[in-house]
């Protein structure tokens, strides 16, 4: 059995993988992803490596200890950087670094600690440490499929339903739905390294001055969002001639009443072995009205026969939801008159503390939306006023960026509120300055925290704003010696900045369905059997206060069953009776006898008709009905 | 039981009859002190709230031109009334040991938020600005003789430590007596150096800018006291002109000119600083504004 220092630094190496899965793959944190954790885990690595040297795996001359060190500083710099190399790579070799086996190979280094102590030292560690470290390797696997949501994908295919080639149409589409689940997976390793790599990205261009910070309201309990789910198909596979449905939901939770309206749109990509094809589709309902809770159901039907290509395989639908939104932010800033700043910062005292703000680091702050928002003013800390000076200017910066997962397609009107006694001279790159205006202002007119006594308003649209990337705007503002005692009013006075901007914004959520061409099935069987069945005509239905027939005929001998719901007067589905009746051998006529019904109560029910192949018909809506006196 | 009335007799004369103890004023460290009572946890926006306190002088000497100014964030919290108050207070005494009170309050009303914005926390700044005056004094031990001949004497030079403070924020912590020659040979220059320190919660801003340093406009130099000693009834001579800067340097240095004879030997002689200066300190009130429902 292995020593104690080695179990005991096999359980450390695991707990801090643990964290590190944690805190990296955002399980559950999102926004509030704590930045310092890098530099936390990275002094974890480093001690790993010295007690490996010096305590677990020590050699014994100080040479070798000192070269096993350098060894193992190697290994957890691997651990600790693997994902930030990762997105470096994919930044430069774009097609490598989402290749499956390369993204496999990088989540394999940074579990190298693991690895090492498997293959050097696994058979005397025991096994109740080999089994810790299948738990962990379980709970890798639990949280990419979290991660990628395979469970509510693989809980929506019914095994059962099906026979012969439609059991084999399943069980392709499992296969499917396990190599989309696989993709999703490494996408969100992908996403992760990247989202790493934007991090970088960003504190680049502010170390630059170029991206201002700054951080949603976290007090906020209402989310401020909106939200299109994941899509679903009304069935697990389609054929060519059936017509594609898929519906999802688009929620909303936020304070804003005047949300307007989102317009929805529906397009699909066909995937055959011809190249790619494109279609439209009218979703229902096509605009919306948004209002602060709600959610709302769209549907897409693609008709039948729009994907009926010769070597179609799946059809590729996206829905998509663009509609307006508003993101608020503002600042805090702390102002004194400077001598006394110098003053006080020369008898080594911090204005600060001295006058018990407890806020010492202002950022900005933003309402949950599509868009974050960071603002700053380009010299930090307490603002100084010299009163002897005629006037004094500072840049505002304010950085606008992506959010959510949707794409900004254009930029509205950009309200800047500065504290009375500031003014806005300009926009640095912009020729025409911000117009100033008052609370009166069409634009205005919902904001009744608006006050003309505190703030002066300016409204800007942003000129030639690549909506691609984060978009940072340098507002010039002076301050006019006439109005220092507007700014000065107290020993230390706080002024608040604050923004508004407009803007619309696009969700989208696409799936991939798989489409089965019915020439080559009936090309393959070469019996009328195994073509789709129909209902022809409109079944015909003679109830009695407690039971009821139903007479129809389907093109091709079926076995058939029917499934029918109880519904309100409103036509509210209540009740569920299913597999009631199901005919023994396949026939065209059909007379099917349905008994314990309850009178006077409206039915609804549809036809499951099945030809020997096992396909079954058309119409799977319960569209036809009766009603029991 | 006559003896027994006599005695009771005496205890009841020492009781109604004798004096009062006295009671020394000039402990502490705090000058005035603003108590404020709890206040709603959240108040919502466009409802008024209340920011009521109590401010205390309980230090030893009496305020007569403070000033007290009140910072509110406009953007969130609309005040009634004027920004600077003026305070005057009398400071602890015999009559007052506990120092006079005075009850504050300040009516507020929570302005509407943005829109979409669910809460803010505003804080609201308590700024008092006052002149004040410190009575310190010691017991300092002049020995004139320099060469340690004597022995026998009746007291020793060296440092009176002046811990506790002296009822108010700017005291005297230390005193370092110190016997130097004179340029008359039959003298000597009795030379003390005396530490000062900002024991209160506050700044030391020049008496004349009150107004200036509780309302954002330039004080000049601050952590500066005036200063004057004296040994016994004769003024000492201090550094500085009179004027001593708190900070890395708070000692000052201050000398009898005239200096004493050598040949009065060792005596024990009161030591009595005076330090005066403007003191300004702050407190704040957080209030957590959430939107109408």
């Amino acid at each position: 059995m292995a020593e104690p220092p080695l179990k005991g630094f096999f359980f450390v190496a695991l707990l801090l993988y643990t964290v590190d899965l944690v805190f990296r793959s955002g399980l559950g944190f999102g926004e509030t992803a704590i930045p310092a954790v890098t530099p936390l885990l990275l002094a974890g690595y480093i001690f790993l490596a010295v007690w490996a040297a010096f305590g677990v795996f020590k050699a014994d001359d100080p040479e070798h200890r000192l070269r096993n060190l350098g060894r193992f500083l190697i290994f957890s710099a691997i651990a600790t950087f693997a994902p930030h190399i990762a997105n470096l790579l994919y930044k430069l070799l774009p097609s490598l670094a989402t290749h499956f086996i390369f993204l496999l190979l990088l989540a394999f280094l940074n579990q190298i600690w693991l690895w090492y102590i498997f293959a050097t030292h696994g058979e005397s560690l025991g096994k109740v440490f080999y089994w810790m470290f299948i738990l962990y390797i379980c709970f890798l696997i639990i949280a990419a499929i979290y991660a990628t949501n395979l469970a509510s994908q693989l809980s929506t295919l019914d095994i059962a339903s099906g026979k012969g080639i439609g059991q084999q149409q399943l069980f392709k589409d499992l296969y499917t739905k396990v190599l989309d689940a696989l993709t999703r997976i490494v996408q969100s390793v992908g996403k992760t390294w990247r989202t790493g790599g934007e991090k970088i990205n960003e504190t680049l261009s502010y170390a630059s001055g170029d991206y201002y910070t700054g951080q949603v309201d976290r007090k906020a309990t209402v989310l401020n969002k909106i939200e299109l789910k994941e899509i679903k198909a009304t069935q697990p596979a389609f054929r060519d001639i059936d017509p594609v449905t898929v519906f999802t939901t688009l929620a909303t939770e936020t304070l804003d009443t005047s949300l307007g309206t989102a317009t929805i749109a529906c397009g699909a990509a066909n995937d055959g072995s011809k190249g790619m094809r494109h279609y439209n589709a009218t979703p229902v309902p096509a605009e919306i009205t948004l209002t602060p809770y709600d959610s709302l159901d769209i549907s897409c039907t693609f008709d039948a026969g729009t994907f009926k290509t010769p070597e179609t395989r799946s059809a590729t639908i996206n829905i998509s939801a663009s509609f307006g939104f508003t993101t608020q932010a503002y600042l805090k800033t702390y102002w004194m008159e400077k001598q006394r700043l110098i003053e006080m910062r020369r008898n080594e005292k911090d204005p600060l503390a001295e006058y018990n703000i407890q806020d010492k680091n202002p950022i900005a702050v933003y309402t949950n939306g599509p868009l974050k928002v960071g603002m700053n003013i380009a010299s930090k800390g307490i603002q100084g006023i010299d009163r002897g000076a005629p006037s004094q200017d500072l840049t505002l910066g304010v950085t606008l960026d992506n959010n959510w997962q949707g794409r900004l397609v254009s930029l509205g009107n950009l309200i800047i509120l500065t504290p009375k006694g500031m003014r806005v001279t300009g926009v640095v790159g912009q020729k025409t300055p911000p117009r100033q205006t008052t609370c009166n202002d069409p634009l205005l007119k919902n904001d009744t925290s608006c006050d003309d006594a505190v703030s002066n308003i300016y409204i800007t649209e942003p000129q030639n704003a690549d909506l691609s990337k984060f978009l940072t705007l340098l507002f010039m503002v002076r301050v006019d010696a006439g109005d220092y005692d507007k700014i000065l009013k107290a020993p230390i006075t706080t002024h608040f900045f604050k923004m508004t901007t407009s803007y619309s914004y696009v969700l989208f959520k696409s799936m991939t369905v798989p489409i089965t061409s019915t020439t080559q099935q009936a090309t393959q069987t070469g019996t009328t059997e195994s073509l789709p069945a129909t209902i022809v005509g409109t079944p015909a239905t003679s109830a009695t206060a407690n039971s009821a027939t139903i007479t129809y005929t389907t093109n091709i001998p079926t076995k058939d069953k029917i499934t029918y719901y109880a519904t309100t007067g409103d036509g509210t589905f209540m009740d569920a009776y299913e597999d009631n009746y199901q005919s023994k051998d396949a026939t065209t006529s059909h007379t099917v006898n349905i008994n314990g019904l309850s009178s006077a109560t409206a039915f609804r029910y549809k036809i499951i008709s099945l030809n020997t192949a096992g396909i079954s018909a058309v119409n799977q809506e319960p569209t036809y009905g009766f009603t029991t006196p | 039981m006559k003896r027994a009335l006599l005695l009771l007799l005496a205890l009841t004369a020492c009781t109604f009859g004798g004096n009062q103890p006295e009671i020394n004023v000039h402990t502490g460290s705090e000058g005035l002190v603003i108590t404020l009572e709890p206040t709603p946890a959240k108040v919502t926006s466009g409802d008024p709230f209340a920011i009521i306190g109590v401010i205390t002088n309980k230090g030893a000497a009496d305020v007569d031109n403070g000033v007290l100014s009140i910072g509110v964030e406009d953007d969130y919290i609309a005040m009634e009334g004027a920004r600077t108050r003026p305070l005057r207070l009398f400071g602890r005494s015999a009559l007052s040991p506990l120092g006079e009170t005075s009850t504050l309050r300040l009516d507020m009303t929570a302005k509407q938020l943005p829109r979409i914005t669910e809460t803010v926390t505003s804080t609201i700044l308590l700024t008092m600005c006052y002149s004040y005056t410190t009575f310190a004094s010691a017991t300092a031990c002049v020995d004139p003789d320099l060469e340690h001949l004597q022995k026998n004497k009746p007291c020793t030079t060296g440092s009176v430590s002046m811990g506790g403070g002296q009822g108010a924020p700017v005291g005297v912590s230390n005193v370092q007596a110190t016997m130097l020659p004179h340029t008359d040979k039959t003298r000597i220059t009795p030379q003390f150096t005396i530490t000062i320190d900002n024991i209160g919660k506050g700044d030391i801003v020049p008496r004349d800018k009150l107004v200036e340093a509780c309302t954002g406009k330039a004080v000049g130099a601050i952590e500066t006291v005036g200063l004057k000693a004296y040994l016994a009834d004769k003024e000492l001579t201090c550094t500085g002109d009179g004027e001593a800067k708190l900070g890395r340097n708070r000692n000052i240095r201050c000398h009898l000119p005239e200096g004493i004879e050598k040949a009065g030997g060792a005596y024990s002689t009161i030591l009595r600083i005076e330090l005066s200066y403007g003191y300004a300190q702050s407190t704040t009130k957080q209030v957590q504004i959430v939107r109408t429902p």
